[in-house]
This record gives structure tokens, sequence and C-alpha cells, in this order.
């Protein structure tokens, strides 16, 4: 009698498939993600994509409307929009990835050693966390970027810089409620150290809001990215990103008349970050059923 | 409350420390300091001189007592010198306020009155063609870089259309008019406003869906009162206790899209005054207008949970 109910829940799926079968039921989620990975091998193949270099200058052939030779037109010089819009996307995509990388590389060592020691060390980590917070991130950012000056590697740094604390926050608020639970304590009573009950032990179950927090976040790096290089803080020309392509928009004559330099780039970063943000959306039902919204 | 809100205070206070600390920092590595600022290159003054002037300003102090010196002059107002214009900062910065709070301001208002309205709409029909089209125009408008969105209202509305200007405050030699000014207006104020009407519209929807199923709504409606009056005087303000705390979580971010939309609309507010300063390389303006929006931000969370008592008397007493 007793074995029924364990024996099949030893056939039954495990959480990870449960999850993934939620995740496809989502349709804006799956939409996005096929999008996403469609972004993802236009990156990656760029230069197979295009016969014309992203760099290459032109000048006899500048400023022409999109035509059969150039899909997309050229912009000022003579280079070719499409080719330049495919790098930038593998340029955007991979700010964004880098950036979020480092932002929950910290956020959840912070908000790991917070949750699990708590006290003291949870009020110094949460005091910064909040003080951070408070800032205009954007203007501090642009800050940081006066100082220590634009270029692509800079951007990704800065970005994931201050892009912890809603990371660290999310992850204490887990730990928090882990750590009262028995298989820490069992952890405890075979003495385990504290730092490997609390990233080899807890982090793993913790693991479904980090991921949904990511996904949002690099929706958030590329649209920072886009913006910082818009301004001409972020990616210098000539690497093409898809914010500092929509600088030239900044013209009132480019602005009005020649659309194909500056629609392109806008349209790529609004179906590559709305595509993100179906995909965190999906992530959220599938991974953290708790959480509303 | 007087308890709650002195807590909250004293809680700011170690943020505000925080703040300055950061600041100052990065204030340390940028290169030249004050006296540089002060100087122009036009007059040469030599090395003892500048030495002399350095020692009077305390900059040949230790950092730590530098640090003190520098927030003893913040609480008398005194930002310290552009480096570009050779004139104290805070004046400066002083003029760009108003031109700042009007943007935000009505960018704000709008994003309120429309998100919130759409939200209660959203929740009210879930499951409906329209709550699907909300929800997928939400994800788009937030979505959507602001620049980006600005630069087609200006090439739709503006350069194709004419019937607003492209940029600035005011059509330019013509006498201010509430009338020009409120045209001018429009376009960045809207660009500004959509992202947050998105956010605030998927919040409300939540907040008033969580609502909706909630045991004294069932009561409310069993005691007989109107559909309308359960869903305004029980639901809806119920529902808005949530949305206060994520529009004061708005707020930063509100700064740094003022910066965008000020550059792509030339608006002539801080945001502007603080590129036209990255790009020219003037710390110091850089400095005193990122700790002054800083300090802004904190003061409105401040303001924000003192308003969140107000409204939700639960708070008052844990």
């Amino acid at each position: 009698m007793l074995q029924s109910p364990l024996e099949k829940a030893a056939k039954g799926e495990s959480p990870w498939v449960k999850s993934w079968n939620r995740f496809r039921r989502h349709r804006l989620a799956m939409t996005g993600l096929i999008v996403i990975i469609v972004l993802a091998l236009m990156a990656i193949f760029a230069p197979l994509l295009s016969p014309y270099s992203a760099y290459e200058l032109n000048l006899a052939d500048r400023v022409s409307p999109p035509n059969l030779k150039h899909w997309l037109g050229t912009d000022g010089t003579g280079r070719d929009t499409w080719a330049r819009l495919l790098l930038g996307g593998r340029v955007s995509l991979s700010v964004g990835l880098v950036a979020v990388s480092i932002s929950m590389a910290i956020g959840v060592l912070l908000g790991g050693l917070a949750g699990y020691f708590g006290g003291k060390v949870d009020m110094v980590i949460m005091r910064s966390t909040d003080t951070v917070m408070c800032f205009p991130s954007l203007i501090i950012i642009i800050t940081l970027v006066a100082v220590v000056g634009p270029s692509i590697y800079n951007t990704m740094l800065v970005i994931g810089l201050l892009g912890w604390p809603s990371a660290a926050r999310i992850v204490r608020g887990q730990f928090l409620y882990l750590r009262e639970q028995l298989f820490v304590e069992a952890a405890k009573c075979l003495g385990v150290p504290p730092l490997r009950i609390a990233f080899l032990h807890i982090l793993p179950n913790a693991i479904g809001p980090v991921v949904v927090a990511a996904t949002f976040g690099v929706a958030t790096a590329i649209l920072m990215e886009a913006a910082l290089s818009f301004l001409g803080l972020g990616v210098q020309i000539p690497t093409p990103s898809w914010g500092n392509m929509l600088q030239e928009a900044q013209t009132l004559t480019i602005l009005e008349q020649q659309p194909w330099r500056w629609v392109p780039p806008g349209v790529m970063i609004v179906i590559s970050v709305l595509s993100i943000n179906f995909i965190g959306d999906g992530l959220r039902d599938a991974l953290d059923p708790r959480m509303v919204l | 409350m007087t308890q709650y809100i002195i807590r909250r205070v004293l809680i700011s206070i170690p943020l505000l420390f925080g703040i300055t600390l950061i600041i100052f920092a990065l204030a340390n590595l940028m290169p030249g300091d004050a006296l540089t600022a002060m100087i122009t290159d036009e007059a040469p003054i030599s090395g003892e001189t500048l030495a002399v002037r350095r020692a009077q300003l305390g900059l040949d102090k230790p950092i730590p007592i530098q640090y003190l010196i520098w927030i003893r002059e913040l609480a008398q107002g005194n930002l310290g010198y552009s480096f570009v214009i050779h004139i104290p900062i805070g004046p400066t910065i002083a003029r760009r306020v108003p031109a700042t709070l009007e943007l935000m301001g009505l960018s704000l208002l709008f994003s309120i009155i429309i998100g919130v309205s759409l939200g209660v709409i959203s929740a009210l029909k879930q499951y409906s063609v329209l709550d699907y089209i909300l929800t997928v125009l939400g994800f788009a408008g937030s979505s959507i870089p602001i620049f980006f969105l600005g630069l087609l209202l200006i090439d739709i509305f503006a350069l194709t259309l004419g019937w607003l200007p492209p940029s600035g405050i005011g059509t330019a030699g013509e006498a201010f008019s509430l009338k020009d000014n409120l045209k001018h207006l429009l376009l960045p104020a809207l660009s500004l406003g959509v992202l947050r009407t998105a956010v605030f519209m998927r919040y409300t929807r939540a907040s008033m869906l969580e609502v909706l199923r909630s045991e004294y709504m069932t009561t409310a409606r069993a005691k007989g009162l109107r559909e309308r009056t359960v869903v305004i005087r029980h639901g809806f303000r119920n529902a808005l206790m949530p949305i206060i705390t994520i529009i004061g979580l708005n707020l930063p971010v509100l700064f740094g899209g003022a910066v965008i939309i000020e550059t792509v609309f030339q608006w002539p507010g801080m945001g502007l005054l603080y590129i036209t300063a990255v790009r020219q390389r003037d710390y110091p303006m850089i400095m005193g207008l990122a700790l002054i929006s800083s300090v802004a931000v904190l003061l409105s969370n401040l303001l924000t949970d003192i308003a969140y008592a107000f409204a939700d008397p639960r708070i008052r007493y844990d």
C-alpha cells in the first residue's frame, strides 16, 4: 500500500522536466526563445551572412538607400548597414551577457553571505545594497565611464558593477528561508563547513529565482548599453553596436530622410529585449510558481 | 507615526553617508582638483602660488581630512567650481532644476494616471482579448529604448507631420508662453513616460488581481453593496498600496531617463547639463550633479515610505 505512491513519484518527471513543460506552454516565451536563438545565430555567424565587411569604407557608394547590393543601404562613409547590424548584434548581445554575469556573480556572493550568516554581516551588506539601489544607476554608470573612459570592456564592467543589488536581495531572501530547512540542519550535523553549505547545498535550491532575475537583467543591460552607446559613452565607433548606430539619428536630416540608417538597429533592440522579457516571464511561471506577476 | 518617521529618517543617514563616500571616492579618481577648476589657462600662475592656494584650500591634507572639509563645504551649499566655465556649480545647477522637474513631473503624472487605469481595466477583464493586448503592449512599452521612441516621435510628429516642435523648451526669439512651452514639453514627456506607464500597468494589474481574490471582497458583495462600490472602494483602494512603493522604486530610473530624453530633445535641464559636462570632462560639475540626483532620490524614497505609512496603518505598528 505504502509503496505505490512512492513508485509513482519515482517514475514521475524530474523538477526540470516539469519546469520545461510549464515553460513550453507559455506561448509568448516560446516565441521569444525562438527569436533569440535566431538572433544569437545571426550574431555568431555575422561575417558569413553578408558579403560586405562592417568596417570597409566605400566613399563612392555612400548614403545609398536600400537596394539589391546593399539590403539595408549604406551609412555616411559607405559602410554596409546590414553587415554593421549583424556585427552590432554580436556586440550588443555579448555586452548584455557579460554585464549580467558580472552582476550575478557579485549579487549571488553578497546575497548568499548576507542570507546565510545574518546578523552584522547581513546588516553591512544590505545597507550597501540599499545605498547602491538609491543611486540613479544610469547617472552613476555615466560618471564611472567619465572616470575610466568609454570602451566596450568598460561598458560591460560598469553595467555589471551597478546591477547586482536586485540579485543580492533575491538570493538573500531565498537563503533566509532555505537555511532553516532540515537538509541544512543535516549538513551542519555532518560537519560540512559553512561556506560549502551556503554555496553547494543552499544555492542550487535557490537557482530558479536567480535565473529569472538574470534573464530580466540581460534585457536591462542591453537597454543600458544601447543608451550609453547612443550617448557616445559606450561602445565606440567604428565598432558597431545597435546603440551607437542610432547616434547618427541625432542629425535631423538623417532622422527625416535616411531612416534606413537608424530604424533597423532600433527595431533590433526592441525585438531582442522584448523576446528576452517574454522568456523571463515564461521562466518565472515555470521555475517560481509562488511569485505573482 | 512620529516614531516610524523618526526611525525611517535615521535609516537614511547611513545611506547619505554611503552616497557622499562613493561620490568622494569617484571624485578622487578623476584627474585635477578643486584648484585646477578655479584657475584659467589665460593667466599663468607660478607653482609656488599654486602650492600656497592648495594649502589654503586644504588640498595638501590627508584624504580623510579632505573628505571632512568637503562635507563641511557641502553642508554650506558649496559644490565647488566648474573646470570649464570657472563659476560656482551650485547656482548653475539650481537654474536647471525647474526644467527637469517640469519634464519628470508631467511624465510621471501621465504614467501614473494612464498606467494605473489601464492596469485596473486589465485586471477586471482578466483573460479577455483586451487584457491580452494590454499585456503585450505593456511588454513592448518596457522593451523599447526611450531614445529610440523619442527619435520615432520626433520623426513622425515633428518632422513628417509638423504638428509639434522637434526640440528645445520654447520657440527661440519668442517671449515665454505657457502654450508654447507645453507644446515643446509634450513629446519628451511622452517618450519618458511610456516605460513607466507599462511598469505601473503591470504592477497595478497584479496587485488588483490579488485583491479581487481576497475574502473581504466576497464579504463586501455579500453585504449587498453595488459592484461599483465593491471594486472601487474596497478593491482599488487596497490595490493602490503596493503601487506607491513601485512608484518610489522607479524614481532613480526616471532620473537616468531624463538624461537621455533631455539629450534627444535638447531640453535644457539638469540631464543635458550633465551630458555636456561629461563630454567636456568637467569633473566637479559631473560630481555635483551625481550627488544632487542621488540625494534627491534618497529624499523621494523617504517621502514614499512615509506616504505608504500614512496610507497603510499596518506599517506603523510593526
